[in-house]
């Protein structure tokens, strides 16, 4: 290999180094190998990404003969075994010629649109890297890239309004559930009730499920996968008419993104909550809701009160709607 | 909603038998422990997360449906014990994480009961620890509890939940009160999770199969100390004052046992919440609490209930508290007892009769003046009898009637008091003969017992109506069996008389009078007993107004009414069969009427004229004639008020009588002493000698007859001492000579005598009258004449 390189005008190493790389924040992320992670650097919204290039020049060859260097910031989407890029933006470090030494470059996106978040899925994949070319005419380029992964934050939602169905099995099962938004961020605490107003079912359990939906494709080709992420039992026994059931479910515990739609036209990601009453022959009997999902930024959390206790203050109807307060 | 069919029809299961109950029970527990033991080496080593799982493991046992509940509740305080391990290690703040982390922590749990379990568990360290108000705490935990319906596992849940924040409420004085809460957050929350439980517990009923029902109620009733335990806790409430009480915790315990609609409960929490608060409490609250006994369902114990209520009101007077007239406390129950009785159709009659008991009771302990309230008790107690067409002849009602009945007489004492009752005899006619027999003795006991005297007509008759069944038969079919038990009886209404007094004669005549109404109805076999004493009353009577005729010019009239009155109720009592003691008791009348005087002679007359025709008409037997006859010489010896004729009537009619009796010792001896009624040594006008000397010729005559010579000697024996006693008293027809004639006979007559004992006794007697004779001699010249030839 060492011979070729001399002999094709020189071979040279890349590294790229990001900027305060020590101090920010990393995630870990499970790559598409099951089971392994991997840390990336976390960028937020349209942060600069910022950083140096070093060109380390094969100490065999003592030079690089070459066609262009240049580093790009990448965003591709990778589906069913098909990688698009969506964005590419280049800046060129270095025009055709020879390199005779080592040398440095740093480079600055500093204006550049990543609104959609890197996300790792089951068949949909959307990530973003720092790419660098050395281009060369007679053999191969050298490249080298550097993933980092993209978060975006949403302001709240301007309008959240509460969820509230009446459904049920005409004369059987008539359930009212309400979920006290429609938009929830991803540590926020879905707080609800389920309301009984006609059983005559002998009801064994109550589940919510928190379901993950990922569309790909479209048309005719359009693919749904679905992910229960969690099955949450919120009843157990047959309730009779006019209970009122707590729901309370902390979504922080678990792996969750932002709802993403259309992205790039190519991919959604939705969540829906599934409520299942299990009668007891076991036969199932269930609703699905979606919900919206939005990234809340990063705050220091801070315990002061119980989380969903508002139930008796903000005025979510208990029993009745009448509040144990008011005398 | 989408129903989508997912996996085969479990089979269901009822129940286990009790070999499988205990191997699943003591597999649970195996489980339990090992869990717990792994849980505890978890906390030793400081890794919360790791004793978390192992707990919700051991928590996961009690999500089994297949125990009873009796098993069901050995497992939880297994669990239990485990679950204070946890708190205490939370406690001690090792972990280093804030509790509200942990609160929502141990909410990811997938599985409601160990999340909830755990909750509880944190939530209790987390109001210990003072992280979070309790209030908020309590509040929330309480709500989140709802997610378990199944009825059992629910309420163990809430047991613990119970259990553990027990020591944690916000009140008067305790360290959580304050930014935690106070008393009234407390109440809240004890109300909710005992509405809850409450609801969990009557459902229970509902599982498994009907045929089961029975096992299951009876395992449903050992689990409502449970329930109870809410209002007990409600009741330690140091915060709870009767304001609270009553505006706040009495409304939502009565609505929840009101909205319930199931007996068991209903019975035992209406128990149970007369038993932990305070008297004082009922006392104010009263109105609501029986308000809603009204609206019980039937088949509820409404009895036990208000009896238990009343008793206990009744407890606290006797306890020397006082209740306060404002609280209207006998209008109030007997207004609502009026009420339940009305609208609870379903109560049966000796239970409104108990219930009205218990009323009795409280009403003499709160207020021993008031009258009238028993008086209405017992006027409801007829209505409620007559509204039911009770007719006496269910044992259970005869008892509570009889209760009652007994229980003025038992608290008063006091006929009198009793008396004044408007509608105790009301009570009384719903009972059968028997029974009204029963109650009447028992008055009858009582007024004897404990009453000094009786003093108006007025009482006198309501007394002898109310015992009536003593004093007459119901019907002519009813035989009286004439026992000692009745004799008994019947001398007991007698000794009634005794109790009529009044300083006022006239007054104690009217009472005599209505006694003799009453009195005179119950048949010969009655009057005998009943009359004589009134008789003997009256005539006392009449020798008291006697005392009076210097004060009381109208005396006289006041005295011969009394006599009227003593002569119809003999001659009533002659009418009878009762001859004997008819005699006797116009002898008495007689002798009475002479105590009072001259003016009484023509009815002294009457009355001994009335005994002769009795004697004639109606006195046979030779005994029977002998005493009367006895009894009538005696009687008129004693008499000083006839005028000469008619003393001469009387004892000529009663010196034939004499003469004709039949056998030869009774016919010597009535003559021999009809003379006492010719000669009376003190008075001026019986001093007819002759006759005396005539009749013992006579007596003498009739004894010669007789066949038996020892009772010859006798009859002779008896004359000559007869005559000795007119010696004696210098009647002039009987001389020394006379007396030595006599003696003369006998000696003749007395070697006819065999030497029988009965003629060596009766010539003993006749040694004796000698030696008399002869010791007199010594001191009296007079017997000196007397000749005495034999030895």
């Amino acid at each position: 290999m060492n011979f070729f390189r001399s002999v094709l005008g020189g071979a040279a190493k890349i590294d790229i180094a990001l900027k305060d790389a020590a101090e920010r924040q990393v995630v870990e992320i499970p790559t598409s190998q099951e089971g392994k992670t991997e840390k990336l650097p976390l960028y937020i919204e349209n942060e600069a990404v910022v950083g140096s290039v070093s060109i380390t020049i094969d100490n065999s060859s003592k030079k690089l003969e070459h066609m262009g260097i240049s580093v790009a910031l990448v965003g591709v989407i990778k589906m069913n075994g098909n990688i698009h890029e969506f964005m590419n933006i280049v800046k060129d470090l270095e025009p055709a010629g020879i390199l005779t030494e080592n040398k440095s470059y740093d480079f600055n996106f500093e204006t550049n649109d990543r609104s959609y978040e890197s996300y790792n899925g089951i068949n949909a994949f959307l990530n973003y890297y720092v790419r660098v070319n050395i281009s060369r005419s007679m053999a191969t380029k050298i490249t080298k890239q550097i993933e980092f992964w993209q978060r975006n934050y949403s302001n709240p939602p301007d309008t959240n309004s509460n969820i509230k169905m009446e459904v049920g099995i005409e004369d059987c099962l008539h359930i009212e559930f309400e979920y006290n938004k429609s938009k929830y961020h991803l540590k926020d605490v879905i707080i609800g009730k389920i309301y009984f107003l006609l059983v005559r079912l002998k009801i064994k359990t109550m589940n919510i499920s928190l379901l993950k939906r990922e569309t790909t494709g479209s048309g005719p080709d359009v693919y749904n996968e679905n992910r229960t992420l969690s099955k949450f039992e919120i009843m157990d026994g047959a309730p009779v008419r006019g209970e009122a059931i707590p729901v309370r479910l902390f979504l922080g515990g678990f792996d969750l993104t932002p709802t993403y739609k259309d992205v790039v036209n190519k991919f959604s990601v939705t969540y829906i909550l599934n409520l299942v009453l299990v009668d007891e022959d076991d036969r199932r009997y269930f609703k699905q809701r979606e919900i919206v999902l939005w990234r809340k930024a990063d705050r220091a959390k801070k315990y002061t009160r119980i989380e969903g206790a508002q139930t008796y203050e903000e005025g979510l109807p208990t029993d009745g709607g009448r509040s144990p307060d008011e005398e | 909603m989408t129903a989508g069919a997912n996996g085969a029809p479990t089979e269901k299961r009822e129940f286990l038998t009790d070999e499988e109950q205990n191997k699943a029970l003591h597999d649970a527990k195996i489980v339990v422990k090992q869990q717990g033991l792994a849980m505890q080496r978890c906390l030793d080593q400081n890794n919360l997360m790791e004793a978390l799982k192992h707990a919700s493991n051991f928590i996961s046992e009690l999500r089994t449906s297949l125990l009873s509940p009796k098993n069901y509740y050995v497992l939880y305080i297994e669990a239990f014990d485990q679950l204070r391990n946890l708190e205490s290690y939370l406690l001690e703040e090792k972990h280093g994480k804030k509790m509200a982390e942990l609160y929502e922590l141990v909410q990811y749990a997938g599985n409601i009961l160990p999340r909830l379990y755990l909750l509880v568990t944190v939530g209790s360290a987390y109001i210990k620890l003072k992280e979070a108000p309790a209030r908020d705490v309590l509040r929330d935990l309480v709500e989140m509890c709802r997610g378990i319906q199944h009825p059992t596992r629910g309420l163990f849940l809430r047991t613990y939940l119970s259990e553990v924040t027990k020591d944690k409420l916000p009140d008067i004085g305790s360290e959580y009160e304050g930014r935690g809460g106070n008393t009234k957050d407390s109440v809240e929350f004890i109300l909710v999770n005992f509405t809850e439980m409450n609801k969990l517990w009557v459902r229970m009923q509902h599982q498994g199969s009907a045929r089961e029902r029975e096992r299951r109620e009876l395992e449903r009733s050992e689990l409502r100390l449970l329930v109870g335990k809410n209002i007990a806790r409600l009741s330690q409430l140091e915060g709870v004052d009767l304001a609270t009480y009553q505006k706040l915790v009495l409304p939502k315990l009565l609505e929840q046992i009101n909205s319930c609609k199931d007996v068991i409960a209903q019975q035992y929490l209406m128990e149970v919440i007369i038993q932990v608060f305070p008297d004082d409490f009922h006392l104010h609250t009263l109105d609501a609490i029986l308000q809603s006994c009204a609206t019980l369902q039937p088949g509820v114990n409404i009895k036990s209930i208000l009896v238990g209520l009343m008793d206990r009101l009744s407890n606290y007077v006797a306890r020397g508290e006082n209740i306060s007239p404002e609280l209207r406390v006998f209008e109030t129950f007997s207004s609502k007892i009026g009420l339940i009785v009305e609208q609870q159709k379903g109560i049966p009659t000796e239970d409104v009769l108990a219930i009205e008991a218990s009323l009795l009771n409280l009403s003499i302990s709160c207020y021993p003046d008031k009258l009238d309230y028993v008086d209405t008790i017992f006027k409801f107690a007829s209505d409620v009898l007559a509204a039911r067409k009770e007719d006496g002849s269910k044992p259970l009602v005869v008892k509570q009637i009889l209760h009652l009945l007994n229980t003025p007489l038992d608290t008063f004492k006091n006929i009198l008091t009793v008396l004044r009752l408007q509608n105790y005899h009301l009570v009384i006619q719903y009972l059968n003969y028997d029974s009204r027999k029963r109650v009447a003795l028992n008055i009858t006991r009582t007024a004897i017992q404990h009453t000094p005297s009786i003093g108006e007509a007025e009482g006198v008759n309501k007394l002898l109506e109310w015992i009536s069944p003593l004093i007459q038969s119901e019907s002519p079919q009813q035989e009286i069996i004439d026992d000692d038990d009745f004799a008994e009886e019947q001398n007991l209404v007698a000794s009634l008389v005794h109790l009529f007094e009044n300083k006022d004669p006239e007054q104690l005549f009217a009472m005599y009078t209505v006694a003799r109404t009453h009195l005179s109805k119950g048949g010969p076999k009655r009057i005998k007993y009943l009359l004589v004493p009134l008789i003997f009353r009256a005539l006392r009577l009449a020798i008291r107004l006697k005392r009076t005729e210097e004060e009381d010019e109208g005396w006289l009239q006041k005295a011969q009414k009394v006599f009227v009155f003593a002569h119809e109720v003999t001659t009533a009592l002659s009418k009878t069969e009762l001859h004997e003691v008819s005699v006797r008791l116009f002898l008495q009348c007689a002798q009475a009427a002479n105590t009072c005087g001259d003016s009484f002679e023509t009815i002294a007359y009457e009355f001994v004229k009335e005994a002769l025709v009795i004697y004639e008409d109606h006195i046979s037997g030779s005994a029977a004639q002998l005493n009367a006859i006895v009894l009538i010489i005696g009687t008129l010896q004693s008499l000083s008020i006839f005028s000469e004729d008619n003393y001469e009537t009387l004892t000529t009619k009663t010196a034939l009588y004499a003469s004709k009796l039949l056998k030869v010792p009774d016919r010597c001896r009535a003559i021999y002493l009809v003379t006492h009624l010719f000669w009376t040594p003190n008075s001026e006008q019986k001093k007819d000698d002759k006759r005396v000397l005539e009749a013992i010729r006579k007596a003498i005559k009739v004894a010669d007859t007789y066949l038996d010579s020892a009772v010859k000697n006798d009859l002779f024996v008896e004359i000559l001492n007869e005559c000795l006693y007119y010696f004696e008293n210098a009647c002039e027809s009987i001389t020394a000579n006379y007396v030595s004639g006599l003696i003369a006979l006998i000696d003749a007559k007395s070697q006819e005598m065999d030497t029988s004992e009965e003629a060596f006794r009766s010539k003993q007697g006749y040694v004796n009258t000698l030696n008399f004779i002869r010791s007199k001699k010594e001191s009296d010249p007079r017997y000196g004449e007397i000749e005495i030839k034999s030895s």
